[in-house]
């Protein structure tokens, strides 16, 4: 089913749309290096906003399509191998949009050279760039693979560990911080891990139906059967999600600490009743009602609903570790306020969002990423 | 006895010279990264060549100067770099304050380099004044702005008008009298001005009318066993508080320690007791704490004596015969119990005070017990009121009873200094001056209302604030030419809308300042002044810790603009200016200002600033007559160390030798009843109608007696339900810190404020009472003025009270101090809803106990 | 091997902010940073209330977190155990601002002392502008700039990195006291050589009681409390029923 010769005004407009984003991102950044991280709203107790979240929801994303792309191969269910070529794609486009986050998160981003002259094993934050940077190949290695159709299984083993090495490791960088204990311990690692295969297949599904939609593909039965397999395999994640993120919740409410109890601030905020109910509870709900997991509109309502959810849990998770502030800057920040994000922070999401679009769009246009099974 | 501020550091520091001899002290951080990426080096390896240089990284020296940010005057040391002043600190050669440096001295530095200074004179183009006018000022040269001002004051000579001439003295130095005395008198003018009115002077009238001392004092703290502040807050503010901060430590150790005053202070915080009392009632707590004392049997015998068979005879409500009682040093107190003490118990003082029985008992009982090492150190906070002269004797005189006073532990005046003045001016008054000279003041200084007592004498103080009212009255006469220096009593005074009327009247206003501050919206011509820590000329006079010292400023660097010092150089060029125009008397009187090493007669006015201070230094620096104190081998041995100590306290050498009309410890004032009586006899009239005039209670010989006197608060407190508590902050220095981004960024280091803040601090009480949250922008409105600023709910604040810093409310100044120069304050000026009353008796501005207040919410 | 600590004497502290401002002039802290900081509490009902300062600072922990997590090593332990930092390294991430249980890292969010760099006279011609007064006196950026501040570390540290005390250590490796230490007027700061038994920090850490902050997170800080800011003494009673 290529799509070479399907060249539409849709597709310009498309690509036009992307281009002013991108635009606007390069501006941003001319801007940031020069004016400094101050543009944010960020200051010197809510220390990460926006781009950060950015960079983990895409990191994350990244990490779940990598799970996507690698399982069928790893475990051998041939029947998913069709889903491959576009689940490398989607996740090599999801960690250059989170590498750009960091670029636009760091205060002084090319001093990163230093990261190999001058490296800190006992750092996750140091894990992290390393396991990017072998990611980042070992994705380009098998994406170049799929297309010669050759399915390498050391590869995408090595994918699949990096995936979840990722995933957790970025979670460990909260979850080391035993100065926070909202961020403290084996729960964020771990949360990061499954909100990672969640967000990936979510995306994948999300990603391929839309594609279906606009190039008005056939969905042809066994087609559906395997989506459907999905959506129920995306069920029980999203319900381990669901279980995982409650108990967060009402851990840190019960708890009498002002510490742990950091939650009850965002509680009846509209970013975390968001990410429960629309983000987690309905698409739940939506899922494990067969006509609507069957039905198309079913999956790609509650698979953006995820995604939006996963963004929202991203951002809901860092912010809660800050909210008490630390010994005297305690004066610098004493009401508890939800900051509200600059038009900056928002075009670095946008920009990273539409790179990861881009590079998939041309992806698409260009290779044959709807696989059949071999 | 005394202690030298000791620097524990000394210890430390000494240890890191006495270490390992030779290390590598840091590691290099990464290989060739600073180039590479162009940032900034890391930590260099580095070898230490200990004893040979261990100061090998010393870029600038210290160069001796003194800090003005408030009256404790410190001798400091200026860090000077490449021609730059970076730090500061004390000076380790005084004996007053060492190397100890309080908060506020750092922030002398901005304030040199600040922006806003004025850097060229520069004159009124806008012949509107007002506080809406700008007045678009223009730079011009010093000689069109010395040509200008040296024409006006001849046009009032050749008018016979120089008592149209008038010179405000703000922020001085004892070079003041060139400019202060000398020039106004030598034109011809009463009209010499200075500030003290608004200060803390009324403080002074209890120890002069009890030990015959009109002086601040030093507190022998490190020998007490008992210190009671009385709205004195040494660690933040009043005098020496460089010294306070270096021993309170000290004090603490060996002294239990108490604070009276509404709000909870910084040396509250730290006090075993705080007594928040009523505004006002200083003098309840002061008289029933006599009582207690007396009744307990607590007074220090060997000072004030005893009745003659050894039994106590003083209870409540009991009358004692004089004759049974013998003093000693101390004279009039049993008639003193018997007209005031005798039913002022603490029952009766807890209602006026607010303050638990228990309380004023045990302060009272554990003050006494601690006799002769007790102290009472009255602050401005009982003083500065408007019946704060009997405030004032209360308290001091209770170190009396506890003979604290001239006493190791106690209450001490300043050493003896051998300072000289200024060579005399009488033989260069014309006519014209010695007319102009005598005719009444600006200020009405005794005038019937006006007693001023300063000294025992009537019309001897100043009245700052009246000159206002003098002004816009025309009464005695109308102001022609006014020049101020250092000074902003459009800002400092209370009730400051009356100086924006009183200068915009007066046709040809001269300012000397560093930068243009509310007084100076309404000025013609403007000079700008030399900063006092770092480009200057002159000496202070300052004590603590038993001495005394002399401490020089100095022009530590090169002048950053074209400025000049107010008090030596201005004058002189203004002098030649006069000279020009036929009256040299005044540039002859300075040219007799000899170089005492050389005996040459001054040629310019650098000459004359460096002669004036060697002359008045004279007897401090020259071996050859030297009277007493540090010895120096000559000016440059003195100029290099930049202080001069005093010999050491001489304890109770003034026992029996004080100079009141007794030579006693008056708790009966035979020398105050004197000065009334001159006053009242000046007038034609009574004592009582006398104090009846000036809103005094007392009448017949309760006037001559430490009394309880109402407080006389301005307002209806059904409209004006609460009392303005106004107090120091200990980053201010005067009122000048404010344009200093240090100064807002580190506000909140006074208790309950907040950084970039002006805060009203309210007890929560009061609002909930009054609908107030924490962050509300909210109006204080009294009697005669409003301001504008942020509530701040707290709880060291008394309920019934606001409480707030003075400091801040500039609408000029500078772009930090202002929100909007020349146009929107930032924060509120306490004096704009202060009414302008007074303490007459001492002729000082009432800032405490006096304005009652509502609160709006914005 | 020296073990760099200091001891911060809360009974002879009287709160006044010296050591926070005199940091900033030392090390030429930019607007809204300060290294040396504080903590202030009030406690109780008028007039039962208490207000308690305790002047805060980096910790040097033994077992620094902003170290350990410091992905460039530009936080790192140096000498005598201090705490440092390259600015040559850092990639401004902020990790270590998160890591810290103490809160005493600051970011460089923009150009430093921007109001020194304004061109903006308040007064046309009579009055100059921040950026003129620097030129006019030759001082880096701000016209009081301490150039001694600059031996080993960044004298103004750029725009994208972090900050933060590093005990004075171009002080320090002179013989001379930390500059705070050096500025409290009541000598309530000490600083020594916890190595040294005859120091006067290892004197007083045996002699007194103390508490270092969150002591529970096992991060071995180096500034060691002792004593009360507050006094009041009470006369020994057992209550009632």
């Amino acid at each position: 089913m290529s799509v070479k010769n399907n060249i539409s005004t849709k597709y310009f407009v498309w690509i036009a749309v992307l281009a002013i984003a991108i635009l606007a991102g390069l501006f941003t950044t001319y801007k940031v290096l020069t004016n400094g991280l101050g543009l944010y709203s960020a200051n010197d107790v809510i220390v990460w906003t926006l781009p950060l979240a950015s960079y983990a929801f895409f990191s994350l994303m990244s990490a779940g399509l990598a799970m996507v792309a690698s399982i069928p191969i790893v475990f051998g269910i041939d029947r998913y191998l069709p889903l491959v070529k576009r689940a490398v794609v989607l996740s090599l486009a999801a960690l250059v949009a989170a590498l750009l986050s960091t670029f636009l998160e760091l205060g002084t981003p090319w001093h990163i050279v230093a990261y190999f002259i001058s490296p800190n094993p006992r750092s996750s934050l140091w894990w992290l760039g390393v396991l990017y940077l072998l990611q980042f190949v070992f994705l380009v290695t098998f994406f170049v693979k799929s297309t010669n159709g050759k399915y390498n299984k050391v590869i995408s083993l090595i994918v699949f560990l990096l995936a979840i090495a990722i995933a957790s490791t970025l979670g460990s960088t909260f979850g080391f911080v035993e100065a926070r204990s909202v961020y403290y311990g084996p729960f964020i690692p771990v949360y990061f891990l499954l909100t990672a295969f969640l967000t990936g297949l979510a995306v994948f599904m999300l990603t391929t139906l839309i594609f279906y939609q606009i190039t008005k593909a056939d969905f042809v039965e066994e087609v559906k059967t395997l989506y459907d397999e999905l959506g129920k395999a995306f069920s029980i994640i999203l319900g381990l999600s669901l279980i995982f993120f409650v108990w967060m919740t009402v851990t840190g409410l019960y708890a009498y600490s002002p510490e742990y109890n950091s939650i009850k601030h965002v509680f009846g905020s509209l970013p975390y009743q968001f990410a429960l109910w629309l983000g987690l509870v309905v698409p739940l709900t939506m899922m494990i009602i067969p006509v609507i997991r069957q039905s198309r509109w079913g999956k790609v309502v509650s698979t953006a609903l995820v995604v939006l959810g996963t963004l929202t849990i991203s951002n809901i998770i860092i912010e809660l570790g800050m909210t008490v502030p630390p010994g005297p800057r305690i004066t610098q920040f004493p009401e508890l306020a939800a900051p509200s994000y600059t038009v900056w922070e928002w075009l670095v999401f946008v920009f990273a969002l539409a790179v990861a679009l881009l590079i998939y769009t041309l992806g698409e246009r260009y290779f044959e990423l709807e696989g059949s099974a071999e | 006895m005394m202690k030298k501020p000791e620097n524990r550091n000394e210890a430390a520091a000494s240890e890191l010279k006495s270490g390992v001899s030779r290390r590598s002290f840091l590691k290099l951080a990464g290989v060739g990264t600073g180039a590479t990426i162009g940032a900034m080096s890391a930590f260099k390896l580095r070898s230490l060549a200990l004893a040979e240089n261990p100061k090998s990284a010393a870029m600038g020296e210290w160069l001796p100067t003194t800090c003005q940010g408030c009256t404790s005057w410190c001798s400091k040391q200026a860090y000077v770099v490449n021609g730059r002043a970076i730090k500061v600190r004390g000076n380790p050669n005084s004996k007053v304050n060492g190397v100890a440096s309080c908060v506020r001295a750092h922030l002398g530095v901005p304030q040199m380099y600040d922006p806003d200074r004025v850097k060229t004179p520069m004159k009124r183009t806008n012949p509107n004044k007002g506080r809406n006018e700008d007045p678009q000022f223009v730079p011009i040269s010093w000689d069109e702005a010395l040509e200008t001002i040296a024409d006006k004051i001849m046009e009032l000579r050749d008018n016979g008008e120089t008592h149209k001439y008038m010179l405000m003295r703000g922020r001085y130095t004892y070079m003041r009298d060139i400019i202060y005395d000398r020039m106004t008198k030598i034109i011809g003018s009463p009209n010499n001005i200075s500030h003290s009115a608004i200060c803390a002077e009324a403080e002074k009238f209890g120890p002069y009318y009890t030990e015959g001392e009109w002086t601040y004092r030093q507190y022998d703290v490190v020998n007490a066993n008992y210190v009671l502040m009385w709205g004195a807050d040494p660690l933040s503010a009043n005098r020496q508080v460089s010294y306070y901060n270096s021993v309170w430590g000290d004090v603490l150790e060996n002294a239990k320690t108490a604070v009276v005053d509404p709000r909870l202070s910084a040396s509250a915080a730290k006090s075993d007791e705080w007594l928040p009392i009523k505004p006002g009632q200083d003098g309840a707590l002061a008289v029933a704490m006599a009582h207690v004392i007396l009744t307990e049997g607590l007074w220090y015998k060997p000072f004030v004596g005893d009745f003659v068979d050894g039994v106590n005879q003083f209870a409540p409500g009991k009358t004692v015969r004089e004759e049974d009682f013998e003093e000693i040093h101390t004279s009039g107190l049993v008639k003193w119990w018997n007209l005031e003490l005798k039913d002022k118990t603490p029952e009766w003082a807890a209602e006026l005070t607010g303050l638990p029985v228990e309380q004023i008992r045990r302060v009272a009982i554990d003050y006494g017990k601690a006799a002769p090492h007790a102290i009472c150190w009255v602050g401005g906070g009982p003083a500065m009121q408007p019946r704060g002269a009997y405030g004032s004797m209360a308290t001091h005189a209770l170190n009396g009873l506890v003979g604290s006073v001239d006493n190791v532990g106690g209450t001490l005046k300043a050493n003896k200094v051998y300072t000289q003045s200024f060579p005399g001016y009488e033989d260069y008054l014309d006519e014209i001056a010695k007319e102009g000279k005598s005719h009444k003041k600006i200020d009405q200084r005794g005038t019937k209302a006006f007693p001023s007592l300063k000294k025992g004498k009537s019309g001897k103080g100043v009245v700052t604030n009246n000159a206002a009212d003098g002004i816009i009255n025309e009464d005695p006469n109308e102001i022609k030419v006014a020049i101020g220096y250092m000074n902003n009593f459009a800002f400092s005074a209370p009730q400051t809308e009356r100086w924006y009327r009183a200068l915009s009247k007066i046709p040809f206003v001269v300012h000397l300042t560093t930068n243009a501050s509310e007084f100076t919206w309404f000025a013609d011509i403007v000079l700008p002044a030399t900063h006092h820590m770092f480009e200057k000329y002159g000496y202070v006079k300052s004590f603590a810790n038993g001495y005394r010292q002399v401490t020089l400023l100095t022009p530590v660097v090169d002048r950053i603009w074209d400025t000049y010092t107010d008090e030596t150089e201005i004058p002189w060029m203004l002098a030649e200016k006069l000279a020009e125009r036929g009256f040299d008397n005044l540039l002859r009187h300075y040219q007799s200002y000899k170089d005492p090493e050389t005996g040459q007669a001054p040629a310019n006015a650098q000459e004359f600033a460096l002669y004036a201070l060697k002359h008045a230094t004279h007897k401090l620096w020259d071996p050859a007559v030297h009277e007493g104190g540090d010895k120096f081998n000559g000016w440059e041995e003195f100029l290099a160390t930049g202080v001069w100590n005093s010999d050491p306290y001489p304890f109770k050498k003034r026992w029996g030798a004080m100079k009141t009309e007794t030579g006693l410890f008056e708790f009966y004032s035979e020398t105050l009843k004197h000065a009334l009586e001159g006053h009242a006899e000046k007038h034609e009239t009574t004592v009582d109608d006398i104090l009846k005039t000036c809103n005094y209670q007392a009448r017949g010989e309760m006037a001559f007696i430490p009394h309880y006197e109402e407080p006389a608060l301005a307002g209806d407190e059904g409209e004006y339900p609460l009392v303005l508590v106004d107090y120091k902050s200990k980053l201010n220095r005067e009122g000048r810190s404010a344009n200093t981004s240090w100064y807002q960024e580190l506000r909140d280091v006074d208790p309950g404020c907040e950084a970039w803040e002006d805060v009203a601090q309210f007890n929560p009480i009061d609002g909930k009472k009054f609908g107030i949250q924490s962050g509300d922008k909210i109006k204080l409105v009294s009697v005669t003025g409003k301001l504008e600023c942020t509530a701040k709910l707290w709880e060291g604040v008394r309920p019934g009270t606001v409480a707030k810093a003075y400091g801040q409310g500039h609408w000029a100044y500078g772009r930090i101090a202002a929100e909007k120069f020349g146009k929107k304050p930032r924060g509120g000026n306490n004096n704009d809803i202060i009414p302008a009353d007074y303490d007459r008796l001492s002729g000082s501005s009432a800032f405490y106990a006096n304005a009652r207040v509502r609160v709006e919410k914005i | 091997m020296s073990k760099y600590a200091m001891v911060i004497d809360l009974k002879r502290c009287t709160g006044c902010g010296g050591c926070i401002v005199a940091c900033k002039n030392e090390n030429n802290l930019s607007d809204g940073i300060v290294w040396s900081s504080k903590i202030t509490e009030t406690v109780g009902t008028f007039p039962d209330v208490r207000f308690a300062y305790y002047p805060t600072l980096c910790n040097h922990c033994e077992n620094a977190p902003c170290v350990s997590g410091c992905p460039t090593r530009a936080l790192y332990k140096g000498e005598g155990g201090l705490t440092l930092h390259d600015p040559g390294k850092c990639i401004g991430c902020r990790y270590c601002m998160g890591r810290c249980p103490y809160g005493v890292i600051s970011f460089n969010w923009e150009n430093p002392h921007p109001a020194w760099r304004a061109r903006t006279e308040t007064i046309a011609q009579g009055t100059t502008s921040p950026a003129q007064v620097a030129e006019q006196v030759g001082g880096e950026v701000i016209p009081y700039y301490n150039p001694e501040s600059a031996e080993g570390y960044a004298g103004i540290r750029p725009r994208g990195v972090v900050e933060k005390c590093h005990f004075c250590a171009h002080r320090v490796e002179n013989e001379q006291l930390p500059y705070c230490v050096e500025a409290c007027p009541a000598d309530a700061r000490i600083f020594g050589d916890l190595d040294d038994p005859n120091s006067e920090v290892s004197k007083l850490v045996k002699k007194f009681k103390s508490f270092r902050l969150r002591e529970e997170l096992g991060t071995e800080p180096k500034v060691f409390y002792i004593r009360e800011f507050n006094q009041g003494k009470n006369s020994s009673t057992k209550g009632e029923v």
